[in-house]
């Protein structure tokens, strides 16, 4: 065979060539539609994900406070024991007369509004009469949520045209709230208890103030231990290790811990932490150690990164007008690379802030109605307050589900951001 | 003047033709093309006759816009974010530019060899086979199997690899790898070929090899070759363009050009006064 | 809080100690201080380092190990009521007294007669012992940090090379920080390692990796324990597995395409874009997708495939149609797609990474030669990038198989050995969760059995991840 038989003329090859090209164009064009088709899909999961979560929960953000006069009965409280009156069904009678219905005997009525109301008021009388027990024989006004059942009524979440028996509120109740509303007993407003309040068993009293003390107070212990050993760390292995076997065992096991899921830290933390050195369980401090152990590996990973960054003519020009090894690195090295590490942990400390699995090992489940009392008293923190109002049967919890999210996402948000502004401002080139 | 008076408008004075190849058809002609990466030209008005069977070497400083022109041809530059070409570039009379003109079609005529040689990360055989393959040349296994040995062998590669073609094209030495780039790019028989620098990464002999295979090649195919060194642009090329600061100062018969050039700037350069 | 007090004032003990060793280390060079070997700082650190840290090491241990110590100590000479209950209720009575001690809330177990005394003894007696133990620490604290004291000030002299000892205290901090990882993975094999293998001695290794009946609920009575294989964790691998794939399906695909249209075609608008808006996806909590699935998807889905039953219900496929209009909310499908979903943007920022390692100069290689960009990234950059792309895989499914909060929420109990992603399935780490939440007795197989599972799922993934990281590292090395 001769190159001549295998080199076709210039005008053949161009038609061989361009025989094919519609067929590839069309490839190509496919291709590119299956990488757009990608983008879409990924980011519609992100928009239909955060649109779910702010329309299941914007509405725990609104709710309804009900004011009415309560006439202190001097006959129904024993002014020598205030505690023993049921100022609930001083409540609900005071609602009654508002309604202009009066009880039946058996309190069927009565019952029918301390299922609108919730008891919350009681218990602001009750506080008030202990504080003040003059106040017994008086009228005071007292203002406080409906119940959520009540609430999602107003909110339009429970419907009048859904058949009676299907619904929690009966047709009567539905009136006596229409009515409640047209005269001004029953306002709208945002939504402080949720912000100012801690867990509770009813949903309209449930908040996330414990929670989000909860969660700071863990991070603190987070950050005081994971910065500073990881950043320590990471000066060490980058600045000053000799590049050995026994460096390259830390580093191949911080990657490989940097991959570990993070339910196998909460089985450490309940090994190590909780059963054998006896830190109280669903503490603050257990759940920022095991966090901290988590962290760890990330903040050596990106701390090692910004001082990577660093370039070498700064530790050259350090240490040749005599510094010493550990002097250029700590007033010259570490304050330059300092943006990223700090960016770096805030990151980790943001991804510490809504881990979830491992507190559930360390018993950081159970139910905790008021903001933590130190750092070994029981608590629990915003996601695990999610994964316990998800799984509680109320309706109105769901609701309050997705407004936890959205307060941890702004948390998130606000971490990121940080995060960001600080990579923005100090950003360098060299 | 050799070529045609008709053809070759006035304007571009500082291209002396190719008195060497006096019959020689013009393959590719340039004129007036500009080039720009975003706000910034790298080359101002460029205007340049390039002959068929025939080596033309383009020379100049560092960033000059050597490689910039040579992408130019085969559109290349289509694939830098930001770049615009103007001007009309002309391959056998139809501008590359043009609309009709599908780059996958200009590059399948207008091959191109890198500076660092790139195999792909595949065997010697399918490296060779890729273009041919892609563009559906070979029309069954034995012609593919024909046109890569073929290929090979005007890339005076065959003797070395016949008994490893299914081995990776990455474990040749370097100058095995750029003939191994170069029967890349003639396996697809193209028009011209576009070289960049081929002989920047490689040793003394590798390079000496590599230039007896140019002049080999120049038979068959028009060859544009950007080089720096000054005296493998005098042993292989017959036409030489030299650049500076993104213009073509001068161009014309190797010769003339290293023997007699009109500009100072060249004959600085030629004489390694700068750049 | 006592603890704290003894920190700061130790905190403050130092600086004293500081400014001392600084002055004296000026004083003995009589005014001259060019004459000491380093700079003045230095003498003070080292004064400082000496009073400070032995004493707040002692001190910290014993806030660490204080709480176990004062256990062990309560259990000396026990009350004959005591010793009367079993090692259960023993455990429950004293953790009551130290609840009790500390101001805590006690379990619910009502103790009355001898018991109700006795642990109003141990609870005053708990309260001594630790603080005993706060006080004695603090006490030793003190005297170590006045022992250091006179350690470091007579050395002060000019010769004295404060700065080298100095930074010698500074090279252990930092070997000790660098070893907390080591420590770290240690503690984690060790404590998997060591309750595994007390719940090995229950129940024997082979029937725990090869059983396929998985039921602990009923093995929590000892008797019933010795019966068949209930501790079989084959259904919980293969649940694991099966929403893994899921999840694969899902991520793989979509995340790698995006990495694939992110690096080859977006402009630098789209990805400047895309890529945070993917990060915002990527660090959505697992317990938000957990949500997500658990009532958002899991209802979706059910109703979808219930309307499909009820449409084919009564023809000729009515044995699928009844099936799936009992379709629960709870299916391997929900938590697989929803988990795919959150591992997207994991596969494509790490695919991302990958495909822009790829050199420049093949992608120019290809188009030059004629190639369509699709073709180029069909026939060079992915080959090229292959087993970079399978490593980020394997790390995807890693991360599949360890996560835990949305199988939590939205996969189920029930261990089946199923493939059908319309059926419940359990998996390794939903039943470490559900068998460490709640009441726990310790020493129970059943809670044991947590760490048996652990112990398998940091190894596979332990085993992935070397795998997947050693491959990244030498693709890597390949276009450094
Ligand atoms: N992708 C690009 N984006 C922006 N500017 C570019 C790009 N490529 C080249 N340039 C600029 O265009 C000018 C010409 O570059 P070109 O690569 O053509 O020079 P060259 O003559 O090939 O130089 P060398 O001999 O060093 O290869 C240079 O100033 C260069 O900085
Ligand atoms: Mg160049």
């Amino acid at each position: 065979m001769t190159d001549a038989a295998l080199t076709p003329s210039a005008n053949s090859l161009r038609q061989t060539v361009e025989a094919r090209l519609k067929k590839r164009h069309a490839q190509e064009m496919r291709f590119r539609l299956y990488g757009r088709l990608a983008i879409v899909i990924a980011l519609s999961f992100l928009a239909i994900l955060l649109g779910r979560i702010v329309t299941q929960g914007y509405s725990t953000f609104i709710d309804y406070q009900i004011t009415v006069p309560v006439h202190l009965d001097a006959s129904k409280i024993d002014k020598a024991d205030p505690t023993g009156a049921n100022y609930d069904m001083l409540v609900a009678n005071s609602v009654l007369a508002k309604l202009g219905e009066t009880d039946d005997e058996f309190g069927n009525k009565s019952g029918k509004v301390l299922e609108i109301m919730s008891n919350d008021l009681g218990f602001q009388l009750l506080k008030m009469v202990r504080e003040d027990p003059s106040l017994i024989g008086k009228t005071v006004t007292v203002t406080g949520p409906v119940k959520s059942d009540a609430a999602l009524y107003f909110k339009d979440q429970i419907k009048r045209a859904t058949p009676e028996d299907e619904r929690k509120l009966d047709n009567q109740q539905l009136d006596w709230m229409d009515k409640l509303k047209a005269s001004g007993a029953v306002t709208s407003g945002f939504n402080t208890g949720f912000l100012t309040r801690s867990d509770s068993t009813e949903p309209e009293q449930a908040g996330v103030l414990g929670a989000i003390v909860g969660s700071l107070m863990m991070l603190l212990v987070t950050a005081t231990l994971a910065i500073p050993i990881g950043v320590l760390a990471a000066t060490y292995l980058e600045e000053f290790a000799p590049k050995n076997r026994w460096t390259d065992l830390i580093e191949v096991n911080i990657n490989n811990l940097a991959a570990v899921p993070s339910i196998v830290y909460g089985l450490l933390g309940l090994a190590v932490f909780i059963n054998w050195m006896a830190v109280p369980r669903s503490s603050p401090l257990v759940g920022g150690l095991v966090l901290a152990l988590m962290s760890l590996p990330t903040v050596i990973i990106a701390t090692r990164s910004a001082l990577k960054a660093v370039p070498p003519s700064i530790r050259e020009a350090a240490l040749g007008v005599g510094a010493s090894r550990t002097q250029t690195v700590f007033h010259h090295v570490l304050p330059l690379a300092m943006p990223g590490v700090m960016t770096g942990a805030i990151l980790s400390l943001a991804h510490a802030l809504g881990e979830t699995a491992p507190l559930l090992m360390i018993g950081m489940v159970s139910f905790v109605p008021g903001v933590p009392e130190g750092f070994t008293g029981a608590a629990t923190v915003l996601p695990v307050q999610v994964f316990i109002w998800e799984n509680a049967s109320e309706r109105g919890f769901h609701e309050r589900t997705a407004a936890a999210i959205i307060v941890l996402l702004v948390f998130m948000i606000v971490m990121n951001l940080a995060a960001i502004l600080l990579r923005r401002r100090f950003e360098r080139r060299w | 003047m050799a070529h045609d008076t008709a053809t070759a408008p006035v304007h571009i004075a500082v291209d002396r033709g190719h008195a060497a190849l006096p019959n020689a058809p013009i393959k590719i002609r340039a004129r007036d093309v500009n080039v720009f990466y975003g706000e910034k030209q790298a080359l101002f008005d460029v205007s340049l006759d390039v002959p068929e069977n025939s080596v033309t070497a383009l020379i100049g400083p560092s960033g000059c816009g050597k490689s910039t022109f040579l992408r130019s041809i085969n559109r290349m530059n289509d694939t830098v974010a930001g770049c615009k070409v103007t001007g009309r570039i002309e391959l056998d009379g139809e501008d590359v530019n043009d609309r009709s003109i599908d780059p996958v079609v200009l590059r399948a005529r207008v091959g191109m060899v890198f500076q660092k040689p790139n195999p792909f990360p595949k065997t010697i055989f399918e490296n060779v086979a890729y273009g041919p393959r892609i563009h559906g040349i070979a029309s069954g296994k034995a012609e593919l199997e024909a046109i890569v040995e073929s290929s090979l062998k005007r890339a005076g590669l065959w003797t070395e690899v016949a008994d490893r073609l299914h081995q990776p094209g990455t474990g040749l030495s370097g100058g095995q790898q750029q003939r191994l780039v170069i029967a890349r790019a003639i396996a697809v028989s193209p028009e011209v070929i576009l070289m960049d620098e081929p002989c920047s990464a490689l040793d003394p002999i590798a390079t000496a090899r590599i230039e007896e295979l140019i002049d080999e090649l120049r038979n068959q195919y028009c060859i544009v070759i950007v080089t720096h060194s000054m005296a493998q642009a005098a042993r292989v090329s017959q036409k030489t363009a030299f650049f500076h600061l993104g213009k073509l100062v001068e161009a014309g018969p190797t010769g003339e050009i290293f023997t007699n050039p009109r500009d100072s700037r060249t004959q600085d350069y030629i004489t390694g006064r700068f750049g | 809080m006592l603890t704290w007090i003894a920190l700061t004032a130790l905190l403050l003990f130092s600086l004293a100690t500081y400014m001392a060793g600084r002055r004296r280390a000026v004083a003995v060079t009589a005014g001259k201080p060019a004459q000491l070997h380093s700079l003045p700082g230095y003498y003070g650190s080292y004064a400082a380092l000496w009073a400070g840290v032995p004493a707040a090491l002692l001190i910290l241990l014993f806030a660490m190990f204080g709480g176990r110590l004062e256990a062990g100590l309560l259990r000396v000479d026990p009350p004959a009521a005591v010793q009367e209950l079993t090692a259960p209720q023993q455990d429950v009575f004293y953790d009551d007294a130290r609840a009790i001690a500390r101001g805590g809330t006690p379990s619910e177990t009502i103790y009355d007669g001898a018991l109700k005394t006795a642990l109003e003894d141990k609870a005053a007696k708990s309260q001594q012992i630790s603080s005993l133990i706060q006080y004695g620490s603090i006490g030793l604290g003190a005297i170590l940090a006045l022992a250091g004291v006179f350690i470091a000030y007579p050395r002060i002299s000019p010769q004295f090379r404060a700065r080298n000892k100095v930074e010698g205290w500074v090279a252990g901090l930092f070997v000790v920080c660098s070893v907390t990882a080591i420590l770290t993975t240690a503690g984690i094999i060790a404590s998997l390692v060591w309750e595994s293998w007390r719940f090995f001695q229950a129940v024997p290794v082979h029937e725990f990796l090869l059983g396929t009946e998985w039921n602990p609920q009923i093995a929590m009575r000892a008797d019933q324990f010795a019966g068949a294989g209930a501790f079989g964790a084959v259904p919980l691998f293969v649940g694991t597995f099966l929403i893994m794939l899921i999840a694969m399906m899902v991520a793989a695909p979509i995340g790698l395409f995006s990495a694939i249209y992110l690096s080859e075609y977006a402009s630098p608008w789209t990805r400047s874009v895309v890529k945070p808006l993917l990060e915002i996806l990527a660090g959505v909590p697992t317990v938000v997708y957990g949500f997500f699935a658990a009532l958002t998807v899991g209802p979706l889905f059910r109703s979808f495939f219930n309307w499909i039953g009820a449409q084919l219900a009564g023809g000729s496929f009515d044995g699928l149609a009844q099936y799936l209009m009992q379709v629960q909310n709870q299916m391997a499908l929900v938590a697989g797609a929803v988990m795919g979903i959150m591992l997207i943007p994991f596969v494509s920022s790490l695919s991302d990474d990958i495909i822009n390692a790829v050199p420049q100069s093949l992608r120019d290689g290809s188009l030059a030669m004629g190639a369509t960009r699709s073709e180029t990234v069909k026939k060079v950059v992915l080959p090229a990038a292959l087993p970079g792309i399978m490593a980020a895989l394997l790390l995807a499914v890693s991360r599949a198989v360890g996560e835990t909060m949305i199988v939590t929420m939205a996969a189920g109990l029930q261990a089946r050995m199923t493939l059908n992603p319309l059926d419940t399935v359990t998996t390794v780490t939903v039943q470490i969760v559900t068998l460490l939440t709640g009441d726990q007795e310790f020493d129970s197989p059943k809670t044991l059995s947590a760490f048996g599972l652990g112990l398998t799922l940091f190894a596979v993934t332990l085993m992935l991840n070397i795998v997947a990281l050693r491959i990244v590292r030498k693709y890597r090395e390949q276009y450094d």
